[in-house]
């Protein structure tokens, strides 16, 4: 049974929904800077915020200023709610619809503020306490946007966002619904920040995914949404698809919990499941939105990865958009869904962003040139996380 | 599907004793408001280096996974996919404590690191070598039925001949205190979880039980719930009343995140005894917002 993608929103540092996000990257404006919400003592780490406070958010979102809630859940909203207008939702509401949301950080904002109160006598901040859960952002998510007769979250560190995605899809395939949303939403945190900084994998600069001088990622945020839906239903409701969400593959890589083979033996499984399920061949891949979150080890091993895949002297055009948008964690998966959708349904393809100096093990180079248009009939996205947790999704037009 | 959704095998660490069903006849009782697991012997499963580096609740799900993987005879499982509330809670705890406590400067690496909720299913996979179908769901008190419903979609479409399904949460003093200041236990017995259960898409020789359906439901008041299971009865050849709710056995297991799993795992194991009914269906009413159906039958 064909999926089809008949709505997508996003939100991320290159502002909210998908017209800033297509203007940003054709003009190749990244939203990587220095920080400006979250309060570090790591200032000096340069980061993707969504340009918007958190009071801002809530006044977008629509949430009342004393109402209990996330900044991940606000982003949430926000790209939930373009989704669902873009799939004409309200005017054609759809039978028992299913929301799968990815995130990790889940209410940490909060905790990571109010943890010792929590932990004393004082009630005052108490309210927090099962806001702190992931499934308790979905539901906040959900809730607001309206009726959903199902909801999950998914957590595989930063491809969560992907296989909410796949569950969402296979919940069609199995005939379970006709349509499911699926998506991820991850604000920065003080935690997650200085996780990543413990491992030495943030950069000082603006990464530089596929680079030779490479030397780690820059955090983002950011929230996506997808609108997945049967054929059946997307004409029963009247709603145009927009493109197919025509194969998925989950793989683990099964060797370290944050380092990837280094082979890339779990995204050549997810790659290669993928275009199986797709039906598709390697050549008819027409651009690989790769995973490149610009470390050391990532890229080496994606990169061959994707040489093992399509063989070395014919990898398609390939980039990260991480530069643009940093790395946003639980929410990557669809985050670079919805910039690959932007990419198939424009023809054009993504710069990969501060690269210069080839890496001298791969056979090829990120796209980067001026001319970026192009027809396009499939597109790759990766989303690997921690745990070796590796998905790919293919998305295909009509 | 083949011919079905079938579990081989299950284990358990508990409040009661582990690796085995003595709850059965010999069930411990509690008159405690929190109890912690009974830890395994983890020197069958694990050398004493590997061990001293995880948390106790990696080790549970360790000993659980190969102890099914030991009764089922199958070593190389197709997919591995855990629920879990809150995960690593421990080691999250002593990031978060770090952070709070002593700033930003001076943090360690290795309690970030286990700290993901997919750090349970990952260490699985890395201690199996096992390149599988891998996912974690973090979804409250539904977060074992989430994994399940992902293994008996998976065998749906036929992806899958084997599945590792798990629930796993830990319950560490401070978490304890902080849901039991906004009432969140209830008077309920507050526990750790860690349950594992081999599925196939065959019986097997000695088979436990058979998963028919699962379903979840958000919202959900009465009238959409009976609806729902009404469904699945038609879809399944059977009428509401061959399906039968047993008491639940969290008074024994007590309460955790992924309770479910200790439902799912006590019904398949009175079913394979022949101690209760035919056909049960577990319901799971979280919270007021959550529902979780699953139908078992006998096989």
């Amino acid at each position: 049974m064909k999926v089809y993608v008949t709505g997508f929103g996003i939100i991320s540092a290159l502002g909210s929904g998908a017209g800033p996000t297509l203007h940003a990257l054709v003009n190749r404006q990244s939203g990587i800077g220095p920080l400006r919400w979250l309060e570090t003592m790591h200032s000096h780490l340069p980061c993707a915020e969504v340009p918007f406070s958190t009071r801002k958010l809530r006044d977008m979102a629509g949430v009342a200023q004393d109402k209990i809630i996330t900044r991940t859940a606000l982003m949430g909203i926000l790209a939930l709610r373009e989704a669902l207008e873009m799939a004409l939702w309200n005017e054609h509401k759809p039978l028992n619809p299913v929301l799968i949301s990815g995130t990790t950080v889940g209410g940490m904002e909060n905790s990571e503020r109010f943890f010792l109160d929590f932990l004393s006598p004082d009630t005052s901040h108490d309210q927090y306490i099962l806001a702190h859960d992931c499934g308790v952002c979905t539901q906040m998510i959900a809730d607001h946007a309206g009726h959903f007769d199902m909801l999950s979250t998914l957590s595989t560190a930063c491809s969560s966002a992907a296989n909410a995605l796949l569950l969402a899809a296979d919940m069609i395939r199995t005939g379970r619904t006709s349509v499911a949303v699926a998506g991820g939403s991850e604000c920065l945190s003080r935690f997650h920040l200085n996780g990543f900084n413990t491992l030495k994998i943030l950069d000082k600069d603006p990464c530089r995914p596929f680079d030779n001088t490479r030397a780690g990622l820059n955090l983002g945020e950011g929230a996506a949404y997808l609108v997945l839906e049967s054929e059946e239903s997307a004409k029963a409701r009247g709603v145009k698809p927009l493109c197919l969400l025509s194969g998925y593959g989950n793989a683990c890589d099964a060797y370290h919990q944050t380092a990837s083979s280094p082979e890339g033996d779990g995204a050549v499984l997810s790659m290669t499941k993928a275009l199986k399920e797709a039906g598709l061949t390697p050549g008819q891949i027409d651009y690989v939105n790769a995973h490149g979150t610009g470390t050391t080890n990532n890229d080496e091993s994606e990169g061959k990865a994707l040489m093992r895949v399509f063989g070395a002297d014919s990898v398609p055009p390939v980039s990260s958009t991480k530069a643009f948008t940093g790395h946003t964690t639980s929410a990557a998966g669809s985050v670079e869904s919805v910039i690959s959708i932007l990419a198939l349904l424009n023809n054009f393809l993504p710069a990969n962003l501060n690269y210069s100096n080839p890496m001298e093990m791969l056979s090829f180079r990120p796209v980067t040139n001026e001319k970026l248009s192009r027809p396009m009939s499939h597109v790759m996205t990766n989303s690997f996380g921690f745990g070796g947790n590796d998905t790919t999704c293919i998305f295909s037009k009509i | 599907m083949g011919n079905g959704v079938y579990i081989q095998a299950a284990a358990q660490i508990s409040v009661q004793n582990p690796l085995c069903d003595d709850w059965l006849d010999n069930p411990i009782q509690y008159q405690v408001p929190y109890q912690r697991a009974i830890e395994a012997d983890y020197r069958q499963f694990l050398d004493p280096v590997a061990s001293r580096r995880m948390g106790r609740i990696l080790k549970r799900a360790i000993a659980t996974s190969m102890t099914v993987m030991a009764s089922s005879g199958i070593t190389n499982p197709e997919a591995i996919i855990v629920g879990t509330g809150l995960g690593c809670l421990e080691t999250t705890e002593k990031f978060l404590l770090a952070l709070v406590q002593e700033g930003e400067e001076f943090l360690q690496p290795t309690n970030f690191i286990n700290s993901t909720h997919n750090t349970i299913a990952s260490h699985i996979a890395v201690h199996l070598k096992c390149n599988a179908y891998n996912s974690t769901y973090v979804h409250l008190g539904v977060s074992f039925e989430s994994a399940l419903l992902d293994a008996f979609m998976q065998f749906q479409l036929g992806r899958i001949h084997s599945a590792l399904v798990e629930g796993h949460d830990e319950m560490i003093p401070n978490y304890f205190y902080i849901l039991d200041k906004v009432g969140y236990w209830e008077g309920k017995l507050a526990s750790e979880c860690a349950v594992s259960f081999m599925l196939c898409d065959e019986p097997g020789n000695n088979p436990m039980a058979r998963i028919r359906e699962v379903v979840l439901l958000h919202n959900a008041h009465e009238k959409r719930v009976e609806s729902a299971i009404n469904q699945v009865c038609e879809r399944l050849g059977t009428v509401r009343k061959d399906w039968i709710t047993p008491p639940s056995v969290r008074p024994l297991f007590g309460e955790t995140f992924t309770s479910q799993a200790f439902e799912m795992y006590a019904a398949a194991v009175k079913m394979q005894r022949g101690l209760i009914a035919d056909n049960i269906l577990l319901v799971n009413q979280y919270r007021g917002t959550e529902t979780s159906l699953i139908f078992l039958s006998k096989c």
